[in-house]
């Protein structure tokens, strides 16, 4: 007797590999396509250097109340002379100038370590930090309070020549919470060095907490 | 596609897992070592009420707020600012009082909280006795009153709390409504 072959053990002759559909192509050269300019985006745009641990700006003018995440400050005046007397009795006679900023400065949040700690002023490349010989009589360092204003002066001994350069008609006014600025904010007013005329002699007042006018009403 | 993505289901799967199983290893020491160090649990208290924390039994008994303009001007209070004396009932639970952090913080609707440290910089008198304790003192063997003394702008809201750190407690930190 004889067996009909079953038709599933019948040998198959072999088949040509499906097409891939012409649509799945382009679609893979559209997310390849896609993925390339999410990451030129990305790389375009990412820091670089120090740009990821970069102080954060707050820009304004003399006048204008700044305010960052810890500081806030209103620069009232800025002015040049050949020698400053503070409240103390401190005296400082320089061969430079001494360029006097009349500011106030206040914490916003929080008066843990609160410290006008970053007071300088930048001309071109080179930084000038706010001087501490006048001890308490400037608010170089001192301590800020949270909402209560401390407004007294600062004093940057700078060369001469700044008066009438590029750098100090480029000068900038840099004020933070930390002697290290990074990620933080860092409050930036411009202050143009060569429209100030040189005062032979300024005395400062001492720096006072509080804001006078409320105290008046 | 239904089929390329059961064809790879488990690298799929492994990815999923690995990846935020990886950001976790590589971030939870310092995350969790960062908010462990630091006050950010607090234990809220009513106002008046005892609490038991780190060693010592708290309570605010009184809460003064004055003007600057209020203060005689000897007493040195800086304008526009208002003195907040908060009196605080301390009963030490062991045989000495515990050491503590403390500062004032002021709650803000659609703004960060603020906070004082008691008064160091400005040195408002308001004529205490000389053993009155103005922060916690550790040398302190029985119970007793502290004198808390802040400094705050005249803009300073009424949503204020008292906070209270122990260094032993940390994270944990007591906040007494003021």
């Amino acid at each position: 007797m004889t067996v009909p072959a079953d038709p599933a053990d019948a040998p198959v002759a072999p088949s040509a590999p499906a097409a891939v559909p012409w649509w799945r192509h382009a679609l893979s050269a559209l997310v390849l396509v896609a993925l390339l300019a999410i990451a030129a985006v990305v790389s375009d745009t990412a820091p670089r250097g120090g740009g990821w641990q970069a102080a954060i700006p707050v820009e304004g003018r003399v006048g204008d109340t700044l305010v960052g995440r810890n500081i806030e400050a209103t620069v009232h005046g800025v002015r040049a002379a050949d020698s400053v007397q503070t409240a103390n009795g401190w005296q400082g006679a320089t061969t430079g100038v001494w360029i006097v900023v009349d500011l106030s400065v206040s914490a916003v949040v929080d008066d843990r370590a609160a410290l006008l700690g970053n007071a300088s002023l930048r001309l071109g490349d080179r930084r000038y930090s706010a001087s501490d010989r006048p001890g308490l009589s400037a608010l170089a360092g001192l301590p800020l309070s949270v909402g209560v204003p401390l407004t007294g002066p600062l004093l940057f001994e700078v060369p001469r020549a700044d008066l009438d350069s590029a750098d100090g008609r480029g000068a900038r006014l840099e004020l933070g919470i930390d002697s290290d600025p990074r990620t933080d904010s860092l409050l930036v007013v411009p202050v143009d060095l060569t429209a100030l005329t040189t005062e032979p002699s300024i005395e400062t007042e001492a720096p006072l907490l509080g804001d006078p006018a409320a105290g008046a009403e | 596609m239904g089929g390329w993505l059961k064809r790879n289901a488990i690298a799929l799967v492994a990815v999923v897992v690995l990846v935020p199983a990886s950001l976790f290893v590589t971030f939870s020491s310092d995350w969790l070592s960062y908010w462990s160090q630091r006050a950010s649990s607090p234990v809220t208290v009513e106002r008046g009420a005892d609490v038991g924390f780190g060693g010592a039994e708290w309570r605010v008994t009184e809460v003064q707020r004055i003007r600057s303009t209020e203060l005689p001007a000897d007493a040195g209070a800086p304008p526009g600012t208002d003195v907040v004396v908060v009196s605080v009932a301390v009963s030490p639970e062991g045989a000495t009082a515990p050491s503590c952090l403390m500062d004032l913080e002021e709650t803000r609707s659609g703004a960060p909280s603020r906070t004082w440290s008691p008064d160091t910089g400005t040195g408002v008198d308001l004529g205490f006795d000389l053993d009155v304790p103005l922060y916690c003192d550790s040398e302190q063997t029985g119970d007793y009153t502290l004198e808390a003394v802040f400094v705050v702008p005249a803009d300073a809201g009424d949503q204020l709390r008292l906070n209270v750190e122990v260094v032993d407690e940390l994270p944990r930190y007591l906040s007494l409504t003021l």
